[in-house]
Parts: structure tokens; sequence; C-alpha cells
């Protein structure tokens, strides 16, 4: 036993290994407490090119030899103080720096199908479920005549009911004729709420709701004056189909999609922990709304 | 094969290849950014047939305001703006907001476009406080910001004039290495929240950011205005004033972008009226007298001036305009902006529009070019987020005098010294609007219109005006239907902003006017030209014409003068009636007095009837009884940009 034994002691890769053991265990108890080798920061000619380009698109143009210099130093300065705060673990308590990395783990490990590519009947089924976001915005056809209070003065109304009672009688009068000018169109193809209350002023969209179609009709009051209009068309906001509304009902649906995705990464990402919460007392009604535990002594 | 064969063969192929890259080879393609600007002939007369075809001049008036400040701004953010540029875009399209005081506020009737134009200096500050960015916080003076601004209040204020201080001075309180590091993050969220909020088609947000130079207390301000996206005003930082406090070097940074990018950028000034003389002084910020290349470089990057806004109004003054029974109008006539330095009389020619126009036409008669050659807008410089210029739904110019009994009377800026300078809120305007005559809303319609000055200025309403001046109009001209009028108009003609030279022999420029009363607000009194001119002394010479106006009023023949409109404003109730004025009013007018050797320009201003002021609302609402000199009514106004006429191309 103690032949072999002393065999294995005069073997080269023991010694090896003893005395590597050695230097480990050394290094392990005392390397802490050593005075700290100078580590060494090293700026390749790639970061040094890269710090001139980021300023020189700022400042549109190279920096001078003495900026160039100025900046390599704030590199090295940011460098050490970088590693420094790290080593002392300021990084943890950093508000700004906890949520910029969180949110590039998010980036990273969340993947989001931006390529997803759903079927036609998925997205008739989202258009179907959100009408309101893809329906065409109520619009007006129209015809206006004006009558300008100002130049008829009392007589104005009166005008207005005898005109209205001309174009009645006759189909195509030669209507552009009547009325007075106005910097405003006579013909209005298609208008939306917005196009009209710009031209007429914010009350007149609903007086012009109310209008009714195919027949001259009025006379209606504007911030301008008086009008007759005969509505041509007015088509309410209605659905489109999805040929139309594509593009707009798949980002909208991706969108959808990337929030249902987050929610599920989200569980996924909690699988991994064991989460417990202490809610003070003055929180019980958020604990409450958390489904969590209740504080001690909560109702 | 032979030698022979072996040639032809080599010969067959090259034609081939060459048949087949004439085929196929890349041609260049064509952005629509890459489109340039239209140059000062924009309407070619066609051959076409079809009168539709190439139709390519404005069809209508778009409104905003490129003059406004969100949170982002660091005075706005440190007094209590709690709203962003997303907000201020929101609001502006017209949805209901809170305001950063809790308030709900709404606009009248949404606007077309909007240049969220946050001061370039410590851009985003109370954001990186908020945020507790460690670039700015890890500095001394940032850290004490920092705990002024978490404090609120007293404290924010304090800091925030430690800031505007700096401002004064141009020596930042931070370290200049940390101002990009605060730039950087700031002017992405500006760009990223305009590129969200453009809406071609339906509404147009532009980048921008106003260099703030405000050295002794002068304002020099400009905002900064971009055609571009995200693509190119990304590869810079907007310029600040702690960058350079030359104008010149601003307008070197803007043109450096241009040649860079491929884009466009322009600058407009505003208050002048606080300049103490400097905005159009006859020397550069470095001293010299003007030369060609200065006034080409100013003429090219300064386009249009804003002409009013909250801190008054910068058209004109009585001292300057003593005919003019409208000059005296919203005006700041006392000291600089922070109210340092007292304006003098010497300094009024360099301080409003119209002076600096006339002056402009005398360094173009000396150098051949005129520096001062700019359309008018209107803005409002609101420090709210919200850009609110009706009297009856004035949100302040910032958050501290939202709406709230008692701010009538708030201070604005003090002088220690001199009290006799001081401003108070009740001075305040509701601040002014632009209208843009343009082919369609989209960023590249709407700057180029401001870039070939066809807009005009009001002092917060919207009244539609149009103007268009020419050689061979006459009064039936006035009576074609409008799509006609409009066609003649640029066929014949230019419109607000153009140009009229090599006046045909006998021949004086005439000018066709229609001026339509914004449809939620006041009637209109009169329209009139006011032209200015440089007469075969070089003397500059101004003149106010009463072209049309509402009613049967007759013209005084003793005074020229055409009595006022009288008011139907009740004071009491905060109202007035559309009984006196007129909603449509058309005009023509020809220069009898033309001389064609003599420079001179033409712009259109048009006045409303007697509307009750923001105070008096203010009066009625919160039942408070203000002292006489706060003033009850106001007659609002617009400006259009000039139509200049030069003797003849050089």
């Amino acid at each position: 036993m103690r032949r072999q034994l002393a065999a294995v002691c005069r073997e080269p890769l023991v010694h090896f290994l003893v005395i590597g053991a050695t230097l480990f265990l050394y290094w392990h108890l005392v390397g802490g407490r050593l005075p700290s080798q100078p580590q060494s920061i090293f700026i390749t000619p790639a970061q040094v090119e890269r710090i001139a380009h980021v300023w020189a698109k700022t400042h549109l143009r190279p920096p001078t030899a003495e900026e160039l210099a100025g900046l390599v130093e704030q590199e090295i300065d940011e460098e050490i103080l970088y590693r420094q705060a790290v080593a002392l673990g300021l990084d943890r308590d950093d508000l700004v720096l906890r949520r910029r990395l969180a949110t590039k783990m998010e980036f990273l490990t969340d993947d989001f199908a931006e390529a997803a590519n759903p079927t036609d009947d998925q997205l008739q089924a989202f258009l179907l479920q959100h009408p309101e976001k893809f329906s065409l915005e109520p619009l007006t056809s129209f015809s206006q005549i004006y009558l300008d209070r100002t130049k008829r003065g009392e007589r104005a109304l009166e005008d207005a009911e005898k005109l209205l009672a001309q174009l009645s009688g006759k189909s195509d009068a030669d209507w552009k004729t009547l009325g007075d000018p106005l910097l405003v169109p006579n013909e209005f193809s298609d208008a939306t709420t917005f196009d009209v209350a710009r031209a007429f002023g914010r009350e007149f969209p609903k007086k012009l709701a109310q209008l009714p179609v195919g027949r001259w009709s009025g006379p209606v009051e504007s911030g301008f004056g008086l009008h007759l209009v005969l509505v041509q068309s007015r088509s309410p906001g209605k659905a489109q189909p999805l040929a139309h509304v594509r593009e707009a009902v798949l980002n909208e649906w991706r969108a959808a999609r990337r929030q249902e995705l987050a929610a599920e990464f989200r569980q996924q990402r909690r699988a991994g922990f064991a989460v417990n919460v202490e809610w003070p007392d003055w929180a019980s009604e958020a604990a409450r709304v958390s489904g969590g535990k209740a504080p001690k002594g909560a109702p | 094969m032979n030698k022979r064969t072996a040639w032809l063969s080599i010969l067959g192929v090259a034609v081939v290849v060459a048949v087949l890259w004439w085929r196929w080879a890349p041609r260049q393609t064509v952005a629509a950014q890459d489109v340039p600007t239209p140059g000062a002939g924009h309407f070619q007369k066609s051959n076409n047939y079809s009168p539709y075809a190439d139709r390519r001049f404005a069809t209508q008036v778009y409104w905003g305001d490129q003059h406004l400040h969100t949170s982002l701004s660091c005075d706005a953010g440190m007094v209590g703006d709690r709203l962003g540029p997303d907000d201020a875009y929101r609001f502006a399209r017209g949805q209901q907001l809170r305001s950063s005081t809790g308030q709900l506020v709404q606009l009248e009737r949404p606007y077309d476009w909007l240049v969220v134009s946050d001061h370039a200096e410590y851009l985003g500050m109370s954001t990186a406080l908020a945020d507790r960015l460690p670039a700015v916080v890890d500095t001394p003076k940032g850290k004490h910001w920092e705990a002024a601004f978490k404090k609120g209040g007293d404290a924010s204020i304090g800091a925030f004039h430690e800031m505007v201080a700096d401002l004064t001075t141009l020596k930042p309180s931070l370290p200049r290495a940390v101002l990009p590091k605060l730039a950087r993050p700031s002017w992405d969220l500006v760009i990223a929240a305009a590129e969200r909020n453009n809406k071609p088609g339906k509404f147009t947000a532009f980048i921008g950011y106003e260099w703030t130079q405000t050295i002794q207390a002068n304002n020099m301000h400009r905002v900064v205005v971009f055609r571009d996206g995200a693509d190119r005003t990304k590869q810079i930082l907007p310029f600040s004033a702690f960058d350079s406090a030359d104008p010149e070097d601003l307008w070197k940074h803007m043109a450096d972008y241009e040649a860079k990018t491929g884009g466009r950028v322009m600058a407009i000034p505003h208050n002048s009226n606080l300049s103490g003389g400097m905005m159009f002084a006859a020397k550069t910020w470095k001293g010299k007298p003007f030369d060609k290349q200065y006034a080409e470089t100013r003429a090219r990057f300064e386009r249009l001036v804003e002409a009013s806004q909250s801190k008054g109004d910068s058209e004109t003054t009585t001292l300057l305009s003593p005919t003019d029974e409208f000059a005296n109008f919203e005006r700041w006539d006392k000291a600089n902006i922070f109210s340092l330095i007292a304006t003098t009389p010497e300094m009024l020619p360099f301080n409003y529009c119209r002076s600096a126009l006339k002056l402009g036409l005398a360094h173009e008669a000396k150098l051949g070019v005129n520096p001062f050659k700019f359309g008018l807008i209107g803005g409002t410089d609101q420090h709210t987020s919200l850009s609110t210029t009706r009297a009856e739904n004035y949100f302040g110019v910032a958050s501290v005098v939202e709406p709230k009994p008692g701010r009538w009377k708030l201070p604005f800026q003090q002088n220690k010294e001199n009290p006799k300078l001081d401003t108070y809120n009740w001075e305040m305007a509701p601040g002014g609007l632009g209208g843009v005559w343009a082919r369609e809303n989209t960023r590249e319609a709407i700057w180029d219109a401001m870039e070939r000055k066809e807009t005009y200025c009001t002092t917060g309403t919207r009244p539609v005006v149009r103007v268009f001046g020419g050689w061979d109009f006459t009064a039936k001209d006035l009576g074609s239907p409008n799509p006609e009028w409009v066609e003649q108009g640029y066929a014949r003609g230019v419109p607000m902003g153009g140009d009229l030279t090599n006046a045909p022999k006998g021949k004086a420029p005439a000018f066709m006017i229609k001026a339509l009363c914004d449809p939620d607000g006041a009637f209109l009194d009169r329209v009139q030209i006011i032209k200015g001119w440089l007469d075969a002394k070089g003397e500059a010479k101004e003149e106010v014409i009463d072209v049309v106006w509402s009613g049967d009023r007759k013209r005084d023949p003793k005074t020229g003068k055409v009595p006022l409109v009288g008011s139907t404003v009740d004071v009491k109730n905060a109202t007035w009636t559309n009984t006196i004025g007129a909603p449509f009013l058309t005009g023509f007018w020809q220069d009898k007095d033309f001389d064609p050797a003599l420079h001179a320009f033409y712009y259109v201003r048009v006045i409303e009837i007697p509307t009750p002021t923001w105070l008096c609302y203010d009066a009625k609402r919160f039942g408070e009884k203000m002292p006489d000199y706060v003033p009850m009514t106001v007659t609002n106004r617009a400006y259009t940009s000039p139509i200049w006429y030069s003797p003849g191309a050089k």
C-alpha cells in the first residue's frame, strides 16, 4: 500500500495537479485582498473611428486633433467610471438603467412576430369586431346659395324664401348665378364634417345633417348669413369591405396580436420566479385588485 | 474557330450586351421628398388643351401655429406644463384634453398643421430631470435643478429663472459636454412625436425647434422649421444659442443641413418688437455692414417673419406710422423681452415689420439684394402645449396663467430698478395664426407655400384673405366666379408673396382682394392696402389705403379717412353681434401714384369689427373688476405677405 502511494507521489502528473490545486487555493483565498492589478482599457482604432463619426454627425464636420484627443479622453474616463460603478453595484439602484436594461432584454427575447401573416378570415373577423376603426366618415355632397344679410337687410329672409320657391319649380335652374358672392365654393363633393365646419363654421355640420336629400331647402344660418342648400347625397359612416382597408386592418390586427403575445411572454417569464408581494396597510385596496395576499390586520 | 469568326463573335456578344443594358439598366428613381421645391415661376402657363391639366396653384388656406412650446421646453416644463408634443398635436387636431392645471379644453375648430418648436437650449430638460437622466443630474447644477423641479412651486420657478438667465448670458450652467447628451434623446422625442402625428392629407406635423438667442434680453429668436421627416432631421441636432449667438452661424448650420441631407429648412424670426433695435439692425451680429452675400443668405433662409404673437404685435407702431389709426395695436414698446433694457425711439425702426420691409428696399437699392424680403405669418409662442388664440378660449402663455381668477394681474417680467418697464399678464395677446395657401395638406406642400411666402398672419381668428396683383387686372375681373377668378389671378398676376417686375409701359400694379370673415367670428370692418416704397431721394415711405369697407360710410374728403365702424361689444356680458361690418368684402385698387423706377411693396390688411378681449371674458366669468387701462375690446386683423415690385431684372 505504502509502496503504491509512493509510486503515485512520484508521478509528474500528480505533482502537476497538486501544485495547480495549491496555486488555485492560494489565489481564491488571497486574490481578493491583493492590490488590484491595473485593469486594461483598450481603445481600438474602430472605436476612435466611431467616436469621431458620431461627433461629426452632430457637428457636420470632423473633429480637430485637439477635439478628438479630448473625446477619446472622455471615452476612457467613462469606461473607468462605468467599471467602477458596476463593481460597486451602482447599476442595481439606478431607475433609468434598470428600465433601459429591462427594455433591451424584452426586445431581445420577445419575438413579437412582426412578419405574422394572418389569413383573410382572421382579418375579416377582426374587421367585424372593430367596425368603428375602419368605417368611412359620413360624407355629404351638396350645393349652396348664399344670401348676404348686410346687403339685403330686412328683405333677406323674404328673398331666401322667394328664391327657394323659384328653385323648387324648375329642375335645372341656373342656380350658380343666384344669390350673393362668397369666397366659399358653391359645390361640395363628399365633404367630411371637418370640411364643412372649416368652410361654414362650427355649427353648420349639425344643421346640414338635418336637411332633406334631393331638393333645395333652407334658409339655413351660418356665420356668414343665410344659405339655401341642396343635399345631393349623404353617406353615413359605413363599414368598408376588407379589400378597401386591408392595410389598416393588418396594422391594427398586428398591434392587437403584439399585445396578446406580450401578455403571453410575461406569463412565460414569470414561470421561472416565485413572486411574493407584501403590501403595506394603506395599500390594501391595491392588494385586493392585484389578487395578492391581504396585509396583516386588513379586513 | 478562325480569327475572323472569333472577332465576329465578340462583336455580336458586345452588341447583345449593349442592347440588354440599354433596356434593363436601373434608372435613377425620384422619391417625393427629392422633388425640389418650386421656384418663383411656379405657375407656368401651359399649352395643354385641357384647362384642368397641370393645375398647380393653391386651392385652399390651411390654418396652423408655427410657434408652440410643450413640456420639452426648459421654461414651459419648469413652470408647470405637463403636456408633451403628442398632447399638443392631439389638441391641434381638435381633441378634448385636460390642461396642465386639470381643466378640460378643446379648440373651436381643428388646425391643419402645427410646428412644435421647443427651445433648443436645454431641450427636454424637465423630462430629463423627471427621468433622472444621469448626464444631467450628476452635475452639480443638474442635481440642484432636479431637486427644485421635484419640489415644484417657487423652487421650480427659481430654477426656471436660472435657466433663463443662462439664455441672456449664453453661458450654460451645465458643462458643454453634457448638452448634446441632453439634446440627442430629446430631439429624438420631438421627431418621433412629429412622425406619429403627421397624417398626409389630413394633418401636417412639422419637425422644428426654436433658436432662442436672448443676449442682454434682446429677442433675436427664430423658429426653425424643416420640410423633411425623420430620415433627414435625425442626422443633426438642433442648433442652440449656446452653440452660437450669431444668426449667421445658425444659417450656416441650416445650409450644412441642406447640403448634407438634401433637405430644406427655414428660420422664422419673431418678437422683433422686443429686440432692442437688433432684429432688423443695419449691421450684422459681428457689427459689419451688410454685404451682398449676407443679404442673399438672410433672404434665402428667413422667408417669413412671425408678425403677431402673445408678447405683442410687430406690424408697426404709432411713432413710426403716425397717420395709421390702427397702428396702436397690442403694442409692447416699453422694453426688450425680459424688461431689462428700455426701448428707445431710435430702436423702433429696427423693431417693426413694416419698417423693416421698407429698410429692405433701401438695402436692395445699395446691394442689389433685399435681405428683409420676408412674408408674414402668425404664431402663439404659448408654453402650455395648447395653442389657443380665441378670446373666449384663451389658456394663457404659460401654465401658471391658465384660466383662474386674478390671472390678469400677475406680473410677467419685472425690472426692480425700473418698474416702469414691468409687463403684466393682462398685456398678453392671445397670439396669432398662420393662414397658408397650399395645394394640399402635406409637409411638402405647406412648407413650399411658406417658402414662396403665400401666407398671411392673423391675430388669432381665421378670416380667409386672398389677393392677386398684376398689370392688367380690372375691376370687372373681381366679379368672376371663384374658380375663374383664382385661375385668372394666377395666370395674369401673382398671389401674396409674389413679385412684379418689368412694368409694361404706362401700366401700374392693380390688386384684386377678396376677404371673408371667420364663420365663427366677427364680421369685417375694412380691407386696406399698405404700400411701402423708396422715393427718388432714397427715403422710405409708406401709405395706408382703405380699399373697401362695410356699410355706407363715406371717406372724409378732408382727411381721406374712412370713419371707424363702431362697436357692438357688450362689455358686461362679454358679447358682440355681427350687426355692423360685412361677412365678405371684395376690393379692386390700382396704384395711381406708381413710378416704375421705384422699388415698392404692397400688402393687404383686413380689420374686423371690435370683439371682447380675453380679459373681458375673464372679468365676466370670475366676476372681476379690472382697472380702466385693461383693454376690454380688440379689433382682430390679418396681414398678408407683401407683393414686391422691382423695376427690372438686373
